[in-house]
């Protein structure tokens, strides 16, 4: 930066990601805590997802498909924890099914999405 | 009926992530292969101009650390004035000893809500705004560590907002929380006759949680930056005062919110999986304990960047270096650690051991000597000095004399006999808002006129910063000595009716209440009409910090940004779209 | 802008304000409190619990609790002119 002026501004600087990722918290965090189903389900997918996203954006991972079985399998162990152990079934099964829904999009992702090609 | 609605509810969740997913892709897509040129859509450009889309797709996905920190300001801003607005309507609720304006059960809504607003979505991210955009610049690095985690952390705050202030929307079956900004139990656990076991308050805690997530994450990310993004000529040895107090509030915030995560977490299981941490047989006093073992280094943490900022700006004014450069950083470490040792005086009037009580009134008056040292090294910087009574430079002053004020009447409290004479009257109230709004607030005034110009390329109307200024301190001692006063009579704070003998106080505040409001509405205008029309910075360095040799890093990466703007033949507003003539292919 | 002011004559003005200020909080604080018992300046001098007494007994206490600093400051001034960045 001090050699090159203002290289700051040159650098990327823009990600899709960290908004939904900031919205997947209290989507998922209301859905639970008032047992709305689909609410939870639907936050824990959207955090999940695109916490994936981000660590592929960010070069942590090669391809997201990974990090989603790993998030899937987080769920699902919590989700059966919570159903099983804390006697909680609507917010146990919300998050198992968050969990299944994250492991299909990790398999359909590694079987069928090849590597797009540039326009150019 | 039920399944109707969790089928709608389904459809809705399902719409909104394929909406989400489709958006995503499109943005994936133009991002990575949209061929260079196209300015509006600013993919990547061969050179000169930013790695940014335009419009709105650039504020919902910059990472850049000086977009977040403006993201930062304009949700703190915009928490001010709702809660400027909240307690405008309280004050004129208290201008007669009825219930007259509003209910009483509306006034603790706004009473509640106008606290945690203040605190975690004003106070916290106005500091944040500062430090995301200026540490970066001050210790020379590219970014922050961690550019994405700090566009999480910034994100969070708009949802913990609205979840915070639902009570106030339009939605069925929800009321306002009413527990005080502190929450205490058994009332916010919802036990008892009242109303509080509303979703509301669930509502206004994952908010709240939401919010503490939020800090932490921009603290590791602080600590993670300073630690490890320093440029080469920046030594633990030179860091400036602002940066050091950005770290040791970042520490702090380490410490304290996670822990109100957790208590928060364990009031939630409380209210709703009728776990016994705090009712049921559990100990209502534990909540208080947790909860002030975050509260009061929250004040420090609030209160030191804003010192930060005074260090730094009020000897750019005064013609010379800070006094003491040393004892400065000291001190702030020094309150740093003392600020966990202090929690329970919060708690003097709640039947804890004696023993106990005297330690913790100890510790709370040694907290004084480090604040005193800084004082004085304010006031010795000022006193061999040559002082330009900029706006920036008022605001700092201003920040000193109201922190005097705050702090004198603090140490009174701090004393174990005394608390329980004042302990919840006026008095309380008065001498923390002469700290959050008189100090604290005009130190964040003083940054954002001080900094005005690099981040809005224009200047403000000095002789309206001028106006907002003396009538904040005006009607802000107005205010605070009239509530310093009702406490020597004895009024108890949260009441939204009095005895018909405090009434003139009363008045008095709110007319001081009044005179701040103007102040607002100044200060809302100059900003705005300035920011949109204001006469452009001609100069890289606008306060003349060159001629005394005072000037930072942040005006020097100033200086490069517009001599390469110049280069490129636009203004930064051309250049941030990427309008650049010769930029095709 | 470019007008300057010398810092020890302003800083001695903040005092005073502090300082005339406390006396005001004294005024008001007996108008305020009914009743109050009378002040004993520095735990030694008594004063009558009156109006005057309130504000001399703010005035000289606030007085003194600022004043010391700014002896120290004083000197500091004088005499430690290692002044850092």
């Amino acid at each position: 930066m001090d050699e090159n002026p203002g290289i700051s501004d040159q650098y990327r600087t823009a990600s899709p990601w960290p908004v939904f990722v900031a919205l997947g918290i209290p989507v998922s965090e209301v859905g639970l805590l008032f047992g709305l189903f689909p609410v939870a389900v639907g936050g824990l997918v959207l955090f999940c997802g695109s916490a994936a996203g981000m660590a592929e954006e960010a070069g942590y991972v090669e391809r997201p498909w990974g990090a989603l079985g790993v998030f899937a399998a987080l769920c699902l162990v919590l989700g059966l924890a919570v159903t099983l152990v804390a006697g909680q079934p609507v917010r146990g099964y919300a998050t198992v099914a968050a969990g299944v829904l994250l492991l299909a999009g990790g398999v359909v992702g590694r079987l069928f999405v090849t590597e797009a090609q540039p326009a150019i | 009926m039920a399944i109707t609605g969790q089928i709608a509810l389904t459809v809705l969740m399902g719409l909104f992530l394929v909406g989400v997913a489709a958006w995503l892709a499109r943005v994936e897509n133009w991002r990575s292969y949209t061929p260079v040129g196209g300015g509006a859509t600013g993919g990547e450009t061969a050179y000169g101009s930013d790695e940014k889309p335009a419009g709105l797709i650039r504020w919902l996905t910059t990472v850049d650390h000086k977009d977040i920190g403006l993201l930062y300001g304009a949700f703190g801003i915009t928490a001010f004035v709702v809660g400027g607005l909240m307690v405008m309507v309280m004050r004129l609720e208290l201008f007669d000893p009825e219930m007259t304006l509003i209910s009483n059960t509306y006034y603790n809504s706004l009473l509640t809500s106008h606290g945690i607003t203040m605190l975690f979505l004003f106070g916290t991210p106005i500091i944040a705004a500062f430090a995301n955009y200026f540490v970066p610049l001050l210790i020379g690095a590219d970014d922050m560590a961690f550019p994405r985690i700090n566009a999480i952390a910034f994100w969070l705050l708009p949802p913990g907002a609205l979840l915070i202030w639902a009570g106030f929307l339009p939605i069925p079956g929800v009321i306002p929380a009413q527990t005080g900004w502190t929450m205490y139990t058994p009332l916010s656990a919802g036990v008892g006759s009242g109303n509080q076991a509303n979703a509301g308050v669930d509502l206004m805690l994952l908010g709240l949680h939401l919010t503490g997530v939020s800090a932490t994450m921009g603290a590791i990310n602080f600590i993670a930056t300073i630690f490890t993004e320093r440029g080469e000529n920046v030594s633990w040895a030179n860091l400036d005062i602002f940066s050091w107090t950005i770290l040791t509030q970042s520490g702090l915030i380490l410490f304290a919110f996670p822990l109100l995560g957790s208590a928060i977490v364990m009031l939630l299981l409380d209210r709703n999986f009728g776990t016994a941490f705090f009712i049921n047989g559990g100990s209502p006093i534990l909540w208080q304990h947790l909860f002030w073992f975050f509260g009061h280094p929250e004040v420090y943490i609030l209160v030191l960047p804003p010192m930060g900022l005074v260090s730094l700006i009020l000897p750019r004014f005064s013609g010379r270096r800070l006094f003491g450069f040393k004892f400065v950083v000291y001190s702030t470490l020094a309150i740093g650690v003392l600020s966990f040792g202090v929690w329970a005086h919060h708690m003097f009037a709640t039947g804890i051991d004696p023993r106990l009580r005297s330690s913790f009134m100890a510790v709370s008056l040694a907290i004084a000597i480090p604040s005193a040292v800084k004082t004085f090294n304010w006031i010795t910087t000022m006193w061999n000095g040559r002082l330009r009574l900029t706006t920036p430079m008022l605001f700092c002053i201003g920040f000193v004399q109201n922190f005097i004020i705050g702090g004198v009447t603090g140490v009174f409290l701090a004393s174990i006999p005394v608390d329980l004479v004042l302990h919840d009257t006026y008095y309380v109230v008065g001498h923390f808002h002469y700290i959050v709004m008189g100090a604290i607030t005009f130190a964040g005034m003083a940054g954002l006129y001080y900094w005005f110009p690099v981040f809005a390329g224009r200047m403000y109307q000095r002789r309206l910063g001028k106006i907002h200024f003396w009538l904040w301190l005006v009607g802000s001692n107005i205010t605070f000595l009239a509530m310093i006063l009702l406490g020597y009579g004895g009024m108890p704070r949260r009441y939204a009716t009095y005895l018909p003998q405090f009434a003139t106080l009363h008045q008095v505040a709110t007319l001081g209440a009044l005179v701040m409001f103007v102040g607002g509405l100044v200060w809302v205008y100059n900003f705005v009409v300035s920011w949109l029309e204001g006469p452009r910075v001609e100069d890289a360095d606008p306060w003349n910090l060159k001629q005394s040799g005072l000037r930072t890093n942040e005006w020097a990466w100033f200086e490069r940004k517009r001599e390469t703007a110049l280069a490129d033949g636009g203004d930064e507003e051309a250049l941030a779209d990427g309008g650049d003539p010769v930029d095709e292919e | 802008m470019t007008r300057t002011r010398r810092g020890p004559r302003f800083v001695l003005g903040l005092y005073a304000g502090l300082v005339a200020l406390s006396a005001l909080l004294g005024v008001l604080f007996s108008v305020v409190v009914s009743g109050a018992e009378a002040p004993k300046l520095l735990f030694l001098v008594p004063l009558p619990p009156t109006a005057v007494g309130f504000a001399v007994y703010g005035a000289v206490s606030i007085g003194l609790v600022l004043g010391l600093p700014l002896v120290g400051v004083v000197y500091v001034s004088r005499r430690v002119e290692t002044v850092e960045r």
